[in-house]
């Protein structure tokens, strides 16, 4: 079997694995601790029936989620898959375009104190902080420019779920930090194709920067640039639980959340295994683009 | 590279990490004495604008809901958080180099090595925390457990970069000339490789505290927090009231600073207090930056160095040094306050039986309050001289005397006596009748429609339901009445009532109709007689179907007290009592004691009935007149303006253990010291609340502050009891500090809980009683007292407010 082949198939694998152990734990778990309010509206009846005496309270007080959103189990979960799935999407574009962009000018720059510092520091600064921190003060950022305006001009809306406007903050703070880890992985690789010999040589024959650029450095970039984006998208899948809570954007990461709080198994298990596959999706992808050499010596 | 001879040559890398290094540690040991404010808020007179405060001169990052001043809670946490996040960094990267090195060293667990990292990262680490967290951390287990749940999926990220590094070093020259040399595989990690893995540690180090300090942030917006929380309401603060837990704020016993951003996480932090996100989220945020840039600059630094030679260099000795210093430092820095606990010391001292408390005022140099230390009342009153008691036939039953009062359910309360304006006491003889449970369509007047709730219409169903009249059949004048509470009905219509439930007449209605028909006394059979506290609070209990609520016998005679000893006696008895009444008649009280089905045909006859016997009823009631005396005593050089904190005890002639004592004690340490306390001493006897008035009326103008209640100080442990949220974590830290035993509060009281013991109902007003088992507080009570009046004497800084 190829190299290719095994990197594929280990998707399955894991996702399989996974939601075996899932399966097995979470009910268990879910025993172990009592249901909790997780925001307004969404909440277990079991906290509002009077204390038994003497008796164990009943089970299955608590609605599913989808009874609680008023909607099938399966609606809820494909309606919540796509809405995460726009999130990433958007963030692999904007990874893809300005980090790649950020890559290339840092690397171009790098004999330029300023710029390229300041390229540095800033990718270095947005890959520190956390994306939850991004969140929160993109919103407040928002917040303070819409008290500004004028009463009944329109602005971004700072949350909820739409394929608009509404899209803009999530997207921007779900991106940044893979917007960031692109950038500097491109960057490095160049920087190393910059310094190579056969780039000198080209320089020196006289060739124009943009003709060397594109057609000598690029192609040797290329491979690097997916697995940043693979890299890069892994810390994106990690924030979105938290990101999507913070912007009530109803996808499969808010859902969790409120599926560990109100007891809800099955909707816990699918968007688990659904996260789960695409980080080994992503994965898997960072590792087929990798320079294999460091990976075939055991 | 030539070795730096001091700090001054280092290079900027180096320089800067180790400035933060420094940073970060002297945040960690000396956060809380470099606040500004405590970490508690004790607010004793504060505007009533609603909390959380702005950003201003007081506070100057702004509080937080409870009225916190959020940089002192930033900078008091830092300690617990950088704890927590250094701690799971290090476990994190230890475990990934553990596992990488068994994997590389043992080529038969690579497989299952390579196959655990990559599950474990494959799952969403905030989902597995949050679950681990709530599963596991509960109020006793420990900070580690929290770094344990930290590091169960964290472990994966640098077991990938190290072995991948290992596996490169294993295949380099040098490695292999080593080996040829013979050189010892553990000589050939330590001096040869382990150098080269430095910077990848120290990268990876930081990324990892960074991912933990991260996860804790978002565990804490999740509201799960390292270690044990509480509930505390937050009811007065908010300028909008919404139902539910909202009003709650869930507040981290540990102060750390995810436990920050979990109470501030609302649609109006967006809008109007910004500062409770931006302030713990920024700490967050430039703790992260921070780490990162020292994770940066090592890894910068040991690219092409050598770690030991550093270590063995003065860079590295001055850095320890200097991290020595804090340490030793932050020993012997006192901490705030360190005074006030002499003064509890001293309150603890001071502790000793007392006969006179009006001379023992005295002794201390008090002022009194009134005219003398003492304020007499001359009061006259109804009250209880003995059990009621009930005769039928060969059956006597008995109220238990005196009356034991219980704050729960108590399934051995089967009798009680009802005594209010509406009834009356005496003893009564007369025919035994049976009025089924007293329906009559007659006693109930349609209930109007009314907009908002749905309210169910007894009357109307009982005439719709065709019940029969159970008092058309007999007579009840100058009898001994025996009656079963109508419970209600189970679903007339789903939506009409609660959970479809319509309840019954109120029971006093149901004897106040008795009487009304001219019965001479009532016994009431009421099943859920066993589930009524003697609180005049709501809590509900539950056997099946039968809910207990408020106690309706309270309430009642709360608000119809009783005005002579003569009237109609009144008992309540259990289902049990009443099965021992109804099977000397073979009555069958089962399908008269549940909620009855509608539309039950059974429903449509009366099972009343003359009983055929006469029956003994006594309520023994006296009018009493008495003079109640109460003390009282204030602080002197005490500014007039001042918001008193009152502590107050009632007078318990004969007890073992009076509080009253307590109250001594402090009078004695707090005497000459000018602060403003005022003691008292009451007398709760014939009409406690009468008598209170009478205290405040002597209190005049001084303004109260806080009311400290002092009841039944025996046990293992206090327990602190308040409405007020804000007092809560506060009194927590003072017992703390003044080495009182204490159980930690987790819930805000309700305002109901204290409206028996509180005198005052609109005063700030906190609890303080003894817990479990036999033991003597009133040491700890006075210490903490001792502690609290200390710590408002070394600084109060809230007063000004």
């Amino acid at each position: 079997m190829t190299w290719a082949a095994l990197q594929l198939l280990r998707v399955p694998l894991t996702v399989s694995i996974v939601g075996i152990a899932l399966t097995l734990v979470v009910p268990l778990a879910m025993a172990h601790y009592p249901p909790y309010v997780v925001r307004p509206g969404i909440a277990c009846a079991r906290t509002a029936v009077p204390f038994d005496v003497g008796r164990p309270l009943a089970p299955g007080i608590c609605k599913g989620l989808h009874e609680l959103y008023r909607l099938s189990f399966t609606d809820l979960m494909v309606d919540s898959i796509f809405r995460s799935l726009a999130l990433l999407l958007g963030a692999a574009v904007l990874a893809l375009v300005l980090g790649t962009l950020l890559g290339v000018a840092a690397a171009l720059f790098r004999r330029r104190a300023w710029a390229g510092g300041g390229i540095v520091a800033m990718t270095t600064l947005l890959s520190a902080v956390p994306a939850f921190f991004v969140a929160y003060f993109l919103q407040i950022v928002v917040v303070l420019i819409v008290g500004a305006l004028p009463p009944g001009s329109r602005f971004l809306p700072v949350f909820g779920f739409g394929y608009d406007g509404h899209l803009v903050l999530p997207l921007l703070s779900v991106s940044l930090a893979a917007i960031a880890f692109t950038a500097q992985l491109t960057a490095t690789r160049m920087q190393e194709v910059l310094d190579s010999d056969f780039i000198t040589a080209a320089t020196a024959k006289g060739l124009a920067t943009r003709w060397i650029v594109a057609v000598h450095v690029l192609p040797h970039v290329r491979p690097v640039l997916l697995e940043g984006l693979g890299s890069g998208l892994r810390v994106s899948v990690a924030s979105l639980p938290i990101i999507e809570y913070l912007f009530n954007w109803r996808g499969i990461g808010q859902l969790a959340l409120e599926a560990v709080g109100v007891h809800d198994a099955a909707v816990l298990i699918v968007s688990a295994l659904v996260l789960t596959a695409v980080f080994t999706m992503l994965s898997a992808m960072a590792d087929l683009s990798r320079p294999r050499a460091l990976y075939r010596t055991g | 590279m030539t070795r730096p001879r001091g700090l001054g040559r280092a290079d900027p890398w180096a320089l800067t990490a180790s400035v933060i290094l420094l940073g970060l540690v002297s945040a960690a040991l000396f956060g809380e004495r470099l606040a500004p404010h405590e970490a508690v808020y004790f607010v004793l007179e504060h505007e009533q604008g609603p909390r959380p405060f702005d950003p201003g001169l007081v506070f100057p990052l702004g509080s937080d809901v409870l009225g916190r001043d959020l940089l002192s809670l930033v900078l008091a946490g830092a300690r617990a958080t950088l704890t927590v996040v250094l701690l799971a960094g290090l476990a994190r990267v230890l475990a990934g180099v553990l596992v990488a090195a068994v994997g590389s060293w043992w080529r038969p667990t690579r497989l299952l090595t390579a196959s655990l990292a990559e599950l474990v990262s494959a799952v969403p680490a905030t989902l597995v925390a949050l679950i681990v967290v709530r599963v596991f951390v509960r109020a006793d287990t420990s900070v580690l457990l929290f770094v344990g749940a930290l590091v169960l999926m964290g472990w994966a990220g640098p077991y990938r970069v190290i072995r991948a590094e290992v596996d490169r070093l294993a295949h380099s020259p040098f490695t292999e000339g080593a080996r040829v040399l013979g050189v010892t595989r553990w000589r050939l990690f330590w001096r040869h490789q382990l150098p080269h893995l430095v910077p990848v540690i120290a990268m990876n180090l930081s990324q990892q505290v960074v991912a933990s300090l991260v996860l804790v942030a978002e565990l804490g917006v999740l509201s799960a927090f390292v270690g044990t929380t509480r509930v505390i309401n937050v009811e007065e603060s908010l300028s909008l009231l919404r139902p539910g837990p909202v009003n709650s704020a869930v507040i981290s016993d540990t102060s750390e600073w995810g436990g920050l951003l979990a109470s501030s996480r609302s649609v109006e932090a967006l809008w109007v207090t910004r500062w409770l996100i931006l302030v713990p989220g920024a700490a967050f945020a430039l703790t992260a930056v921070a780490v990162a840039t020292m994770g940066f600059a090592l890894a910068r630094r040991y690219a092409r160095r050598d770690l030991l030679q550093d270590l063995r260099g003065p860079g590295a000795l001055a850095l320890g040094g200097a991290v020595l210093a804090l340490f030793v430092v932050s020993g012997v820095v006192p901490e705030r306050y360190a005074a006030a606990r002499e003064w509890a010391a001293a309150a603890r001292a001071d502790l000793r039986p007392v006969n006179d408390v009006g001379r023992a005022f005295g002794e201390a140099g008090l002022r009194p309050v009134a005219d003398g230390y003492a304020v007499e009342r001359h009061v006259s009153a109804i009250v209880q001289t003995g059990p009621a008691t009930a005769r039928i036939g060969p059956v006597l039953l008995a109220e238990q005397w005196p009356t034991r009062l219980t704050d729960g359910p108590d399934p051995e309360r089967n009798m009680r006596s009802f005594v209010s304006g509406g009834t009356g006491g005496g003893l009564v003889e007369g025919a035994l009748v049976f009025a089924g449970r007293g329906i009559s369509a007659r006693d109930h007047q349609p209930v109007p429609p009314l907009i908002g709730a749905p309210r169910t219409d007894v009357a109307a169903l009982i005439r719709e339901y065709e019940y029969a009249d159970d008092y058309e059949g007999i007579d009840v004048r100058g009898k001994v009445v025996v009656l079963v509470r109508f419970v209600g009905i189970r679903g007339p219509r789903p939506d009409a009532s609660l959970n479809g439930y319509a309840r019954g007449p109120l029971p006093e209605d149901s004897i106040a109709h008795a009487i009304r028909r001219g019965a001479a006394a009532v016994i009431f059979i009421d099943p859920s007689l066993s589930m009524y506290n003697d609180l005049p609070a709501t809590v509900l209990y539950r056997r099946g179907e039968v809910v207990g609520g408020h106690n309706p016998y309270l309430r009642a005679a709360a608000w119809e007290p009783p005005t002579d000893a003569g009237g109609v006696p009144v008992v309540v008895v259990s289902e049990v009592y009443g099965a021992q009444i109804a099977q000397q008649f073979g009555i069958d009280l089962a399908p008269l004691l549940g909620f009855d089905v509608p539309d039950d045909p059974r429903y449509r006859v009366s099972p009343s009935r003359d009983l055929g016997i006469t029956a003994r009823v006594e309520v023994p009631l006296r009018r009493e007149a008495a003079t109640t005396r109460s003390y009282l005593a204030e602080v002197t050089d005490v500014p007039d303006d001042a918001g008193r904190i009152v502590v107050w005890s009632d007078r318990e002639p004969g007890a073992d253990r009076p509080a009253a004592d307590v109250v001594a004690a402090l009078a004695r340490t707090l005497g000459g010291r000018g602060v403003p306390f005022v003691f008292v001493v009451f007398d709760p006897s014939v009409d406690p609340a009468a008598n209170a008035r009478a205290v405040r009326d002597a209190l005049g103008h001084r303004r109260i502050a806080l009311l400290v209640v002092l009841d039944r100080l025996e046990g293992s442990a206090l327990r602190f009891t308040t409405p007020h949220g804000d007092l809560v974590p506060a009194l927590d830290l003072y017992a703390e500090k003044a080495a009182a035993r204490h159980e930690t509060t987790r819930l805000t009281a309700k305002p109901g809980d204290l409206s028996g013991v509180a005198p005052f109902p609109d005063v700030k007003t906190v609890l303080i009683r003894g817990q479990g088992g036999q033991g003597d507080l009133r040491g700890d009570a006075a210490a903490l007292i001792g502690y609290l009046a200390g710590r408002l004497a070394f600084g109060a800084e809230e007063v000004p407010r």
